[in-house]
């Protein structure tokens, strides 16, 4: 067993190591929410050399959610005929006419689960109306939904749907690797849809774009060790994706995972905020379960919105601006007031910063 | 969101697909129909309801090696 003890001093001496051999400026993109949250309390940012940049990636499913869809949900829930059931990250976000807490208190049905297992018990037993599943997230959080919806067709369930907002990580990769103006050395890869998709998604990034990348866990030291792999690969000019989170991500992935979700999802293009549209970049509910997709089901219309005008969340996705670049920072904006996704999440860049005070040390 | 918490398996139910967890002290109801295989005292890995990896054991005691390689070989 790794005592406390052996994490302290593992992660001193791995940050030590990572000082002394940044050589040459490097860009590292920590891709996963989780991994910008776990950045900012270990205080990873203030112990490396200025050599070495961290910028924060789309990796936070509820910051990346389109303003045309936050304004159609939000249309959803107005609708008496429905409940609406989702993780509670998205019940802040705030759209046009507020945010889902707000309808809620207004009367309307908005229900936080905690699994779309719990969204498919409330269609078992109100059957006079229709359950709907907000169903956001990457790779890590597909297959539960795929799961709700192949019991939910077993069970002949006619009063369940999903508003399908699952997005896939390996695209907006591509995209933001092929995008010359940030310019990222190496990626600092997901760990838990990593666990999902295993490692060969992403050898297209050493192979195609010569940038390094390595799928980490989430403890401290993992995470500088992390950060000295990549920095090494880069140094040697040798970029490879590696896995340093072994004891949860085989080298294929969960394999039943991945059929689970080839039997109920296709690849399609989706709307992600401040990248655009990304082909093949999300999850669509095949044909076979189509009656299990909101959007059609209801006939859901996105219309093109931009909510707030002096959000900056898109730039932060792409780490072209950190958030205290952003003039409503913590001014207008703050965890408790919300004015972008990014600061309402607990995963978002710009609550992460906020919580950890980072903007002083970058 | 994305957080994935471990988990030790104190119970299976394999005709529901479902098995207890022990979490911090709390017992909880989870999804096992992407780990088959899994067996009482397994730690798994636990996201929005449904286990989604069986924690190696093998590998759980492998990161102080993999730290050490990195470490020492760093002109790779
Ligand atoms: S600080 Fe607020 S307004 Fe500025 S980019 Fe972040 S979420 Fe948007």
């Amino acid at each position: 067993m790794i005592t406390k003890l052996d994490e302290k001093k593992y992660f001193h001496l791995l940050a030590d190591k990572v000082c002394e051999i940044a050589t040459r400026p490097v860009k590292l993109m920590e891709v996963c929410g989780t991994h910008t949250m776990a950045i900012g309390k270990a205080g990873i940012r203030g112990v490396l050399p200025p050599e070495v940049e961290l910028i924060s990636g789309p990796g936070c499913p509820v910051c990346v959610t389109a303003d045309s869809d936050i304004d159609a949900f939000m249309r959803l829930a107005e609708d008496e005929r429905v409940i609406l059931a989702t993780y509670g990250d998205m019940v802040r976000v705030p759209g046009t006419k507020g945010s889902l807490a707000e309808l809620k208190a207004q009367g309307a049905d908005v229900r936080v689960v905690y699994s779309a297992l719990e969204a498919l018990a409330f269609a078992r037993s109100e059957t006079a109306r229709e359950v709907v599943f907000l169903g956001v997230g990457f790779e890590t959080t597909a297959p539960a939904t795929a799961h709700a919806i192949k019991t939910a067709s077993k069970e002949g369930l006619s009063n369940f749907s999903i508003y399908n907002l699952h997005k896939t990580v390996p695209e907006p990769l591509r995209v933001l690797a092929a995008d010359e103006t940030t310019k990222i050395d190496g990626f600092i890869l997901p760990g838990h849809v990593s666990v999902i998709i295993g490692e060969y998604p992403y050898y297209f990034l050493a192979e195609e774009f010569g940038a390094a990348g390595a799928i980490a866990g989430f403890e401290p030291p993992e995470v500088m060790a992390t950060i000295l792999k990549l920095v090494k690969d880069i140094n040697a000019d040798a970029p490879t994706i590696s896995n340093l989170y072994r004891r949860v991500v085989r080298p294929e992935g969960n394999v039943v995972a991945q059929r689970l979700l080839d039997e109920i999802f296709v690849q399609a293009d989706a709307e992600w905020r401040g990248l655009g549209a990304i082909p093949d970049s999300g999850l669509a509910i095949r044909q076979r379960y189509e009656s299990f997709d909101v959007a059609r089901k209801f006939n859901i219309e996105r219309q093109s919105v931009k909510l707030h005008p002096g959000c900056r969340c898109g730039d932060i996705l792409k780490g072209i601006i950190k958030p205290h670049q952003c003039s409503l920072f913590s001014k207008r904006c703050t965890p408790e007031n919300p004015v972008g996704p990014c600061m309402v999440s607990s995963e978002g860049t710009c609550a992460a910063y906020y919580l950890y005070q980072e903007s002083s040390l970058v | 969101m994305c957080l994935a918490v471990p988990s030790k398996v104190v119970s299976v139910d394999e005709k529901h697909f479902t098995a207890e967890v022990d979490v911090l002290g709390n017992t909880k109801k989870v999804g096992i129909v992407l780990i088959p295989g899994v067996h009482i005292g397994d730690w798994i890995l636990v996201h929005a309801g449904q286990a989604i990896s069986i924690v190696s054991d093998e590998e759980a005691n492998a990161s102080l090696a993999v730290w050490e390689e990195i470490l020492r070989d760093y002109q790779a």
